[in-house]
């Protein structure tokens, strides 16, 4: 099933910011193990930024018009860019658009590029995640 | 924070300390609740094999967490970390046996780049399959 083409560059700001918080960073290093001291000083993990970056995007995933198969979704590929580290206190703000959309031996696949800024407008990092909705030949 | 290896200190080919890290049902569920990724594929062993996998899988995103400890774990500094990327190559699949699966993970030195900074190349095998294709972390030491 090919997806709609009409969400290619569409943007979703985020409707509310995050605050981030020492009990979400504790339970998602403790979640990966993450045991650095960085974490006791109030900096989350590397990659603590994809449990906003999921919240921000389901509007768009879960729109029927869209044609994305959930239940097929695998993760395909994932980056992060920072520019400055994630501390308790921080209060951010997304915008995540649909980068990319292509049809591939049977799957579909999605892009979607989030830039995160903090409560004074500085960039604070920006992710992409690329879904795979697998063909129901493999 | 400060990042206490030096960039005149390490060559191309180090190797980091590798990472053996198990993966078990519970872990998955915990990590579901750390990330607000509740995709039954991870937690819900009839869903998964209904849409054509052969158990429950690890969420990628777990693999990458567990994947950045074998750099932070070495530089210990969180501000040195510039960028992260990795690809999804095959799953970690978890049976419920009681004993879970191991996922090895290891990283080398690729290249040593301008401002101190060096480019990391990331790996992780489960039974002899590596589970992440190029992934590559960029720190900037000191």
């Amino acid at each position: 099933m090919a997806l709609n083409l009409a969400f290619l560059n569409r943007s979703y700001p985020s409707l509310e910011t995050f605050k981030v918080d020492q009990e979400k960073i504790n339970a998602f290093s403790d979640a990966i193990g993450d045991n650095n001291d960085y974490v006791n000083q109030g900096y989350a993990s590397p990659t603590f930024l994809i449990s906003i970056q999921m919240g921000a995007m389901e509007a768009a995933l879960f729109d029927p018009e869209l044609g994305l198969d959930y239940s097929k979704v695998v993760h395909g590929e994932q980056s992060f860019e920072y520019k400055k580290p994630v501390k308790a206190g921080d209060e951010l703000s997304f915008i995540s658009t649909i980068e990319d959309i292509k049809s591939k031996v049977g799957n579909d696949f999605i892009t979607i590029r989030s830039d995160v800024k903090d409560a004074a407008g500085n960039e604070v990092a920006t992710l992409k995640a690329t879904l795979i909705a697998r063909g129901t030949d493999n | 924070m400060s990042v206490e290896i030096k960039y005149s200190d390490v060559e191309v080919g180090f190797e980091l300390p590798k990472i053996v890290h198990n993966y078990q049902r519970q872990d998955l569920v915990k990590y579901a609740n750390a990330s607000g990724d509740h995709n039954k594929i991870h937690l819900d062993e009839s869903f998964a094999k209904s849409v054509g996998l052969p158990d429950i899988i690890a969420h990628g995103m777990l693999t990458m967490g567990v994947a950045s400890r074998v750099v932070t774990n070495w530089v210990k500094d969180i501000t040195a970390v510039k960028s992260f990327s990795v690809k999804f190559s095959a799953p970690v699949v978890v049976p419920n046996d009681g004993k879970g699966t191991d996922v090895e993970f290891g990283a080398k030195i690729e290249e040593k780049m301008v401002d101190n900074l060096v480019k990391i190349a990331v790996e992780a095998r489960c039974n002899g399959t590596k589970v992440l294709g190029r992934s590559l972390i960029i720190v900037q030491l000191s």
